[in-house]
């Protein structure tokens, strides 16, 4: 072989060489795993585009913010994958762990699921948060012991995590031990002494020792709350958010900005996320502000888009009589109006109809008898007995014939602890509609309690 | 000479090494397919036939509930609907090989559930619709039960039977007190507070309401003798917080007692309704607990505990579970002889399930092998997003078809149906 036949040959060798390390490079490189685009909106799906580009393969911290961003917009398996490689990058990173604990979870991979958080916990990892996520996912395999154990393990860490003794409560209850309830509530009853889900848990732990005056009071308690939240997955879909893109960001910060008093950028950024992905719940939002800018053309688009896909429902029909009275169609509106009340009791359109008919004493007060009765119910639903009371009052000084406002005063009076008035209005309530069975069982409930002295029953401001 | 060689080796050399370069580059940013999983399901033991029953109308539809019922008497099956979208409780009758279509009413808030009975006693079928009045969780009062009175040839008379309280979910009717006259149990399903209540005929449409049990999240209130004493007990599922199925026993006269026929410590099972069956036919009631509720999130995934239970009436208020079914998502449950071989099989749909997978089916059928072992066997998978199943014969076959209703508030669009019949082959 002459000299230049070896070096050709090396080099061929040397070719050879590069090309198998590339092939075997090719086989063994982790790949991003792609997802149907066509699943978001244009926007998130550019992010996303984005950050496939951006991705150096041997780190795990852009796996783990890929991983997010596929758990933030639904693309759970794909998530899973790459919360996988950045677990598997970086074993000891006790975040990539619990990420991909998440995505097993989501998936419903509950005994892996399990493994991960435990490994993710070892590694250091002990927010309550995470414990809490461990026994719902102990209940999910339907292993109480594990999860009442985690549940516990939440609290200690941190005793001010409700979602983990509600659901302890839940849990001592189905398993026979109502007992044992009330030391695990009581922190949140001393707080906040009308709190929803701790005093529904009250409420029943105290049925099932046969106390039912006792948990008559509790779900009084319960039925008032101010405010009520639910477990919410602390790594799920709010991790969107963080992408700072798609429909759902623009919607927040139209929120904002509508919190801050710019309606108009409100309207611009709300519409921005319709043009993205159509909701409904946006598309009323939008059209709420677009009356507020006096744009009656933009709310009547869009509230014909929303009873299209959602049918006609008050709100919406009072919404559109707004648009049609902006551009002075006062007939439309007043049939607007009409329809939202003929759906359902409306406090915003009865109050419409009743400035409508200010020429026509008794039909505007009887709109208006209507419409602090509807604000009375949604006092009600907010949880704010003062102001429920003082509407009724105010709607049956109007219209005295009204079972309901009689009921609901009554309901109102009773959680206010005024059990004297609470029983006059239930009495009203059943003259005049003696099958009203929710006044007759509360009459009944007090009825059987015994009188309390120093009871504040001022009729001061009781209608007659 | 050899200057030239070298130069020309060494050029390839350098294409070689930037081609595999570029390769690498462009491989590495070129991301792959994510492998799809297909369930392996068997295939298709009986034939149907696809018919929409009805104007698709929406691009997405939204029903809530379809029943196969014989509502005008006249020996063939109809089928009501209740449409959301359009306010509306909806009878369509078979005429001629296409279906007519006559509006019960259309001024109704997310009607849930239509029921059928004979309310006032004057021998005609009168609607009792309840009315959600928010088809998105809510604790607004916002619920309401209508009646809809059969006026024959003067068409339906509206009437409000219960009012001011939260989303009301279902209304089944039975002579709880002995009375002899109509009443009602009423699943007020509410979101964080809710009830199940019975309402008691006054007689001239008044009702009296007593409250049974205060729980949110009961969907369904079926009625039977569940305990053979001759008065009708009342059952519920409860759905939210907690998952039990509950059962109400009657003494004849009104007053109930309470007993858990099932329960579960998985928060998640996702229960979403409660269907009255005599599965076994050995003369009791038994019930079908379809499971897979899923969405409290905003992206879901089939879970492995979902799909369908039967609760199986063993007497004395002993009720065994057995689960019939793992399937998806699964939203809803009826039974019916699907193969007419004069056993009960029950027909299941699901709500979301993984449709990214087109493979993925939304309506399967459990065959019964008569010892009640089931075989799961698959529909359809289109239309997604099913919501709603009712099973009957429609095609006068002598064999039972199935009819469902599409939810769709939820992507992806691409397999859209509103109401759908899967109608027996040959």
């Amino acid at each position: 072989m002459s000299r230049w036949q070896r070096r050709f040959a090396v080099l061929i060798g040397v070719e050879l060489a590069l090309g198998l390390g590339a092939a075997a490079y090719f086989v063994t490189r982790p790949k991003i795993p792609a997802v149907d685009f066509s699943q978001v909106d244009i926007e998130a799906a550019a992010v996303i585009m984005a950050h496939q580009q951006g991705m150096t393969l041997s780190r795990g911290e852009h796996w783990q913010s890929l991983a997010r961003l596929y758990l933030g917009f639904g693309y759970l398996p794909q998530a899973e994958i790459c919360a996988r490689q950045a677990a598997e990058l970086d074993p000891n990173s006790k975040d990539a762990v619990y990420l991909w604990a998440v995505t097993l979870d989501r998936l419903g991979r509950l005994d892996e699921a399990v493994d991960k958080i435990k490994q993710a916990q070892a590694l250091g990892l002990g927010a309550a948060s995470v414990s809490v996520r461990l026994a719902r996912l102990e209940l999910r395999r339907e292993a109480a012991d594990e999860a009442e154990q985690a549940f516990r393990q939440a609290l200690e860490k941190d005793e001010d995590q409700m979602s983990a003794a509600v659901s302890l409560g839940r849990l001592l209850l189905l398993t026979d031990r109502a007992a044992e309830v009330e030391p695990v509530v009581r922190r949140f009853i001393e707080q906040e002494p009308r709190s929803h889900a701790p005093c529904q848990l009250m409420a029943w732990a105290e049925r099932e020792q046969g106390r039912s005056q006792a948990a008559e009071d509790w779900l009084v308690k319960a039925e008032w709350r101010p405010s009520y939240s639910r477990f919410t997955d602390p790594l799920a879909d709010t991790e969107r958010w963080g992408a700072s893109c798609g429909a759902l960001w623009w919607v927040t910060q139209g929120r904002a900005a509508e919190a801050a008093g710019k309606e108009d950028e409100a309207a611009h950024l709300i519409q921005r996320a319709l043009t993205l992905g159509w909701d409904e719940k946006f598309a009323i939002e939008a059209a709420t502000l677009s009356l507020k800018n006096e744009q009656p053309r933009d709310a009547l688009s869009m509230l014909r888009h929303v009873t299209n896909v959602a049918g006609h429902a008050p709100q919406t029909s009072f919404l559109r009589g707004e648009a049609n009275l902006i551009q002075r169609k006062t007939n439309s509106a007043i049939d607007d109006w009409s329809e939202s009340v003929r759906l359902r009791e409306n406090q915003a359109a009865e109050r419409r109809l009743a400035q409508t008919y200010r020429q026509q004493p008794e039909v505007e007060q009887e709109h208006l008898a209507k419409m602090l009765l509807a604000t009375g119910i949604d006092a009600c639903e907010e949880g704010d007995p003062e102001n429920t009371a003082a509407a009724m009052t105010e709607s049956l000084k109007l219209e005295p014939e009204q079972s309901m406002a009689w009921y609901f005063l009554g309901e109102a009076r009773r959680v206010q602890g005024k059990d004297g008035p609470a029983r006059e209005a239930y009495q009203h309530c059943l003259e005049i509609d003696p099958d009203h069975g929710r006044a007759r069982e509360a009459l009944a409930v007090l009825d059987s309690k015994p009188e309390t002295a120093g009871e504040s029953d001022t009729a001061e401001s009781e209608p007659q | 000479m050899r200057s030239y060689l070298v130069t020309g080796l060494l050029f390839l050399l350098a294409c070689g090494i930037a081609g595999g370069v570029f390769v690498a580059w462009r491989y590495a940013h070129n991301p792959v397919k994510y492998p799809q999983e297909t369930p392996e399901l068997l295939p298709a033991a009986l034939k149907w036939k696809k018919t929409e029953i009805g104007k698709t109308g929406s691009p997405r539809p939204r029903i809530t509930n379809v029943q196969i019922v014989d509502f005008d008497r006249d020996g063939a099956n109809d089928v009501l609907v209740c449409d959301p979208q359009r306010n509306a409780v909806i009878c369509y009758r078979q005429a001629g090989g296409d279906w007519s279509e006559q509006v019960l009413a259309n001024d109704l808030v997310v009607p849930a559930h239509a029921t059928l009975t004979d309310i006032d006693g004057d021998d005609d079928l009168d609607v009792v619709v309840s009315e959600l009045g928010d088809i998105w969780p809510s604790d607004e009062i916002v619920g309401r039960l209508v009646l809809l009175e059969n006026r024959g040839s003067e068409g339906f008379q509206r009437r409000v039977l219960l009012d001011a309280v939260r989303r009301v979910a279902d209304a089944q009717p039975g002579d709880f007190d002995g009375d002899g006259d109509v009443d009602l149990a009423v699943a007020v399903f509410g979101y964080s507070r809710g009830e199940v209540l019975w309402l008691e005929n006054r007689g001239d449409y008044r009702f009296r309401e007593h409250r049974l049990w205060s729980r949110p999240g009961a969907i369904h209130v079926p009625v039977a003798d569940f305990d053979g004493d001759g008065d009708l007990d009342i059952a519920t599922v409860i759905s939210q917080d907690d998952e039990q199925v509950l059962a109400f026993e009657n003494n004849g006269k009104g007053g109930f007692q309470r007993h858990v026929l099932f329960s579960s410590v998985n928060y998640d099972l996702g229960s979403a309704g409660l269907v009255l069956t005599d599965l076994d036919q050995d003369g009791d009631a038994d019930l079908l607990l379809p499971a897979g509720d899923n969405l409290e999130e905003n992206y879901t995934w089939p879970q492995p505990y979902h799909g369908c239970f039967w609760l199986e009436n063993k007497g004395g208020w002993k009720f065994d579970s057995h689960r019939i079914a793992t399937f998806g998502a699964t939203y809803a449950a009826a039974a019916g002889d699907l193969d007419a071989d004069g056993d009960l099989d029950v027909a299941l749909v699901s709500l979301l399930n993984d449709w990214s997978s087109p493979a993925n089916p939304s309506v399967v059928w459990l065959e019964n092998d008569g010892r009640q072992n089931f075989q799961l066997l698959p529909v359809d998978s289109n239309p997604t997003h099913l919501v709603t199943v009712s099973c009957g014969d429609l095609n006068g076959d002598g064999r039972d078809d199935i009819v469902a209703g599409g939810l769709h508030v939820r992507p992806p669009y691409d397999r859209v149906g509103r109401v759908t019949a899967w109608l027996s082959q040959p």
